[in-house]
């Protein structure tokens, strides 16, 4: 079965392989797009790292230190609140259909799965 | 209240965990809701964990992209999308991460609860809102 598809392969011309690979990726719909902006986690988190590095966290003060921040990767923009689904929320509102960055302020995660100690102790 | 019930596991042997039933649905199309049973982990910081095929059955929208340090304290990256649940008597949008596991319950859903549970094979476990 293999050999007989690499046959079937071998045999086609290169734009007919990009035609057929083209069909198999298109996604249905935009929710199948949506979907499959999981798959560019790093992107997100590289864009998403370097907004709120550099342009958000000069501008926030010790009071937000453990806030959840929510970020818009393409503007910028963001919602922040010490309760995070309320921060959720409005950022879902303010940025719907896109794919964000989180982070939590003064840490280097937001959550832990199964407690981690850190050398604190905290 | 929420009641659950300790499960005896066979493996590894002499120990279980603790579940309780949730209902999670789409926070835009309510009707599209799943019940399922959750375990308790009290060692997880969040919300909520569902694995990616309920979160596809429920089209629960990607939120954002985070941060979440393991056990072992490595650093990963998870996707977070949104879940509506009723939780204490009210509704809530709360975000639920995606990860292949049990469905977990953490302990910001739990924030501001009394949770009680008698660890033995199929013992009682109760979670009270407490007032804030």
């Amino acid at each position: 079965m293999l050999t007989a598809s690499r046959i079937k392969l071998k045999n086609l011309r290169l734009t007919q392989i990009l035609v057929i690979i083209t069909l198999v990726h298109e996604p249905a719909n935009t929710e199948e797009i949506f979907m499959a902006t999981a798959k560019a986690p790093r992107d997100i988190s590289v864009i998403g790292r370097t907004i709120y590095q550099e342009k958000i966290l000069p501008t926030l003060s010790p009071s937000d230190q453990g806030k959840v921040i929510f970020i818009d990767i393409e503007t910028g923009g963001y919602e922040i609140d010490g309760d995070e689904c309320a921060a959720m929320v409005r950022f879902m509102e303010r940025f719907p259909n896109t794919v964000g960055w989180s982070e939590r302020v003064g840490y280097p995660y937001v959550d832990k799965f199964g407690y981690f100690a850190s050398r604190s102790g905290e | 209240m929420i009641t659950g019930t300790v499960i005896a596991l066979n493996d590894p042997p002499l120990t279980g965990k603790s579940i309780i039933s949730i209902a999670v649905a789409n926070p835009s199309e309510q009707q599209r809701a799943v019940s399922l049973e959750a375990t308790i982990d009290t060692g997880f910081t969040g919300f909520l964990t569902l694995a990616s095929d309920t979160i596809a059955q429920l089209r629960l929208p990607l939120i954002i992209n985070r941060p979440a340090v393991m056990a072992n304290g490595a650093v990963g990256h998870y996707d977070v999308h949104a879940g509506s649940i009723v939780w204490g008597g009210q509704g809530r949008i709360i975000p639920v991460y995606s990860m292949d596991s049990d469905p977990l319950v953490g302990m910001a859903l739990l924030w501001n609860s009394r949770l009680t549970m008698d660890v033995v094979p199929d013992g009682v476990v109760t979670i009270v809102p407490m007032p804030t």
